[in-house]
């Protein structure tokens, strides 16, 4: 792989742990999604 | 010297064919980097597959029934659900990952990405704020342009290994180099409980089984069971030392009686009773383990199946593969993988692929050995009687290229077609995105031929050609544009305080963007292959970070330099393909006058 593909690769570093509500959140948003693809696929 | 271990998250929670496509890039990965230590995250019903790969270090199942079944039932609620699923996630959040690579490029898969502690991300994420992050390039790729209607010409499984052997160069070290060429592909791929014998014959060694995979991901994938009995009785009654292996999940138990009513129906013989070509058939639709069906694959002489996941594990097992590709199925994305792969598809999405063209492909494949492919595919259908058929369907047999050739999968079309300007912008993208994301590209226009090249594409691409001047001028603009506004920015002691001078020639700069910015909307949507490079424009610039002026302003440059990598690669494509068309001088034998011949004549002549 060349050097110059480096260039196209973001970092991101995870300074401070997520807080309760936002984890909270996330999961929240991970279910609902699940919910909603599992529907699609049932579709299909 | 030993090298440090790289722990590494993989959320794969899409089907069991995109399932094995990654499991065969991470086993590429791991070749070159055997200090990966790979956390595989997979859905309950699909995850046996990365379970028998010795070479994983754990893989975790996600239930998804029980979560997701009491919220489509309206039992329970999302909210209510949060120590459950708080408590799966537990294991996967004690200590950082190195990556946590998000391979399924779904909404869900996201929001999971964005729980999972780790270094470096590649793939669908989540912020903070539950906004969607894009962040690396190739899934800038992956959203702007395999998601879409675009077509494009990278398999998924070179994308995925691309992505992942950059990053690792990228933050952690250089492969190892001693590894020479190894193939992914092989019969260990897997560690499978063997059983001793199949069925009756299965060990025979003057007998080749051909396993025909019935049904698909989607109704609109599948192909007819009729055209599979029709199929399977030619290769049956044509060729006596063969025999067929029938798969199949327990969906597709209706497909199978619908397959051997059509059977009976094609052996006369039969007379309503048992055919006597269905005495060489095996069953085992509803009846395989995943070991079972894998064992099958691995032993088969063939494994013919639409766009399936008996597909990717017959290659991956090292079984040579003919992908009847019917349905809305990009089989460039999601073919064979390999070498010597076939794809048949009808010519025409939406008509039905004759079975008579299937049987042919099958006999062209199978006996290459014998014509060593001197022998062309129209003078194969030819001597078969059914050059008619031609027209209607198209064929393509894989390759993996030379690294110096760019690697990679590529189809070579066998059926001679004229390349249609969809089909070319596909091979184009590949090499710009190659261009962008690995910083190396291949020759322009390999794989183009000049008989390729119809009237209609080079109409097409001398509009495109002004397209392009354009909308390059309209980039370079911006970049201009963005530069000024960099600089200005630079030399404020604050974003907010600031001369009335200032602030006027910030605000100009500003709207001259926008300005821009509508004027690149308008010219990209004006053709179709400049859609794709404007759409990836609005997923760069959604992604930006900077937070202040300055570093907006350095970015918003940086974004349309890319693009405009993107642009001179499509010039170079443009013109190569056009100098193509152009006459080509006819090398002349040097004339020699007859007087002089005349003169050459011996005198007793």
């Amino acid at each position: 792989m060349a050097k110059e593909g480096r260039q196209s690769i973001e970092e991101t570093l995870i300074g401070e742990a997520l807080t309760a509500s936002e984890l909270e959140q996330l999961l929240i948003g991970f279910l609902e999604a699940l919910e909603r693809e599992q529907r699609i696929g049932e579709k299909a | 010297m030993k090298r440090e271990t790289i722990r590494i998250a993989v959320i794969q929670l899409a089907r069991l064919g995109d399932t094995v496509q990654s499991l065969m890039a991470l086993r590429a990965a791991q070749q070159l980097y055997p200090e990966l230590e790979i956390t595989f995250i997979a859905h309950e019903s699909f995850s046996a597959a990365a379970e028998k790969c010795p070479w994983i270090h754990k893989v975790i199942a996600l239930p998804t029934e029980d979560f997701v079944r009491p919220m489509m039932m309206g039992r329970r609620k999302a909210h209510s659900l949060i120590p459950e699923i708080a408590a799966w996630v537990e294991p996967l959040a004690e200590r950082m990952f190195d990556i946590v690579l998000n391979w399924t490029y779904s909404d869900a898969s996201s929001f999971l990405a964005g729980i999972i502690p780790a270094r470096v991300r590649l793939g669908y994420s989540r912020r903070r704020d539950g906004s969607l992050s894009v962040m690396d390039g190739w899934s800038h790729y992956v959203h702007s342009i395999v998601q879409t209607d675009t077509l494009q010409s990278i398999h998924l499984t070179d994308i995925l290994t691309t992505q992942l052997l950059t990053a690792l160069q990228v933050h952690f070290d250089e492969p190892l180099d001693d590894v020479g060429n190894q193939s992914v592909t092989s019969k260990s791929f897997f560690e499978i409980e063997r059983k001793a014998t199949v069925c009756e014959d299965w060990r025979h060694p003057g007998l080749r089984w051909i396993a025909i995979q019935l049904g698909a991901s989607s109704i609109d994938k599948t192909w007819d069971p009729e055209l599979w009995a029709q199929f399977a009785s030619m290769v049956l009654r044509r060729h006596s030392d063969t025999r067929v292996i029938l798969l199949g999940g327990r969906r597709e138990k209706e497909m199978e009686s619908k397959f051997f009513e059509a059977l009976r129906r094609e052996d006369r013989s039969a007379k309503g009773g048992t055919s006597l070509l269905e005495k060489r058939i095996h069953s085992k639709v509803g009846k395989t383990t995943f070991d079972l069906w894998a064992q099958i694959l691995a032993d088969a002489h063939w494994v013919v199946s639409a766009d399936t996941a008996a597909l990717h594990l017959g290659t991956v097992l090292g079984t040579r593969v003919l992908n009847v590709s019917v349905g809305p199925v990009r089989f460039r994305e999601t073919g064979p993988y390999g070498n010597g792969h076939y794809v048949v598809k009808p010519f025409e999405s939406g008509k039905t692929l004759p079975a008579e063209a299937v049987y042919a492909v099958w006999t062209y494949a199978s006996t290459e050995w014998q014509h060593r492919r001197e022998l062309s595919i129209q003078t194969h259908f030819e001597n078969l009687q059914i050059r008619s058929l031609l027209p209607s369907i198209e064929v393509f047999r894989s390759k993996i290229r030379a690294s110096e050739l760019g690697g990679g999968i590529h189809y070579e079309g066998l059926t001679d077609r004229g390349l249609s300007m969809e089909n070319w912008f596909s091979q184009v993208l590949g090499h710009i995105a190659r261009e962008w994301y690995c910083g190396w590209v291949p020759p322009v226009g390999q794989e183009i031929e000049r008989t390729d090249v119809s009237p209609s594409l080079i109409q097409s691409l001398r509009k495109l050609s002004d397209g392009i001047d354009v909308l390059d001028k309209l980039y370079a603009e911006m970049v201009r544009s963005a530069d000024e506004l960099a600089l200005k920015s630079r030399s404020l002691k604050s974003d907010l305080l600031m001369k009335v001078a200032d602030r006027e020639k910030i605000s100009q700069l500003g709207k001259k963007l926008e300005e821009i910015d509508e004027l690149c909307e308008r010219v990209g949507k004006t053709q179709d292959s400049l859609v794709p490079i404007h759409r990836l424009s609005k997923i760069l610039m959604h992604n930006l970070t900077g937070k202040r002026v300055v570093d907006v302003a350095e970015e918003t440059a940086e974004v349309y330099r890319f693009l405009r990598v993107g642009l001179v690669g499509l010039r170079n494509w443009t013109q190569h393909t056009l100098s193509l068309a152009r006459p080509v001088a006819v090398s002349t034998a040097p004339v020699i006058p007859l007087s002089e011949k005349r003169n050459q004549r011996s005198p007793s002549a």
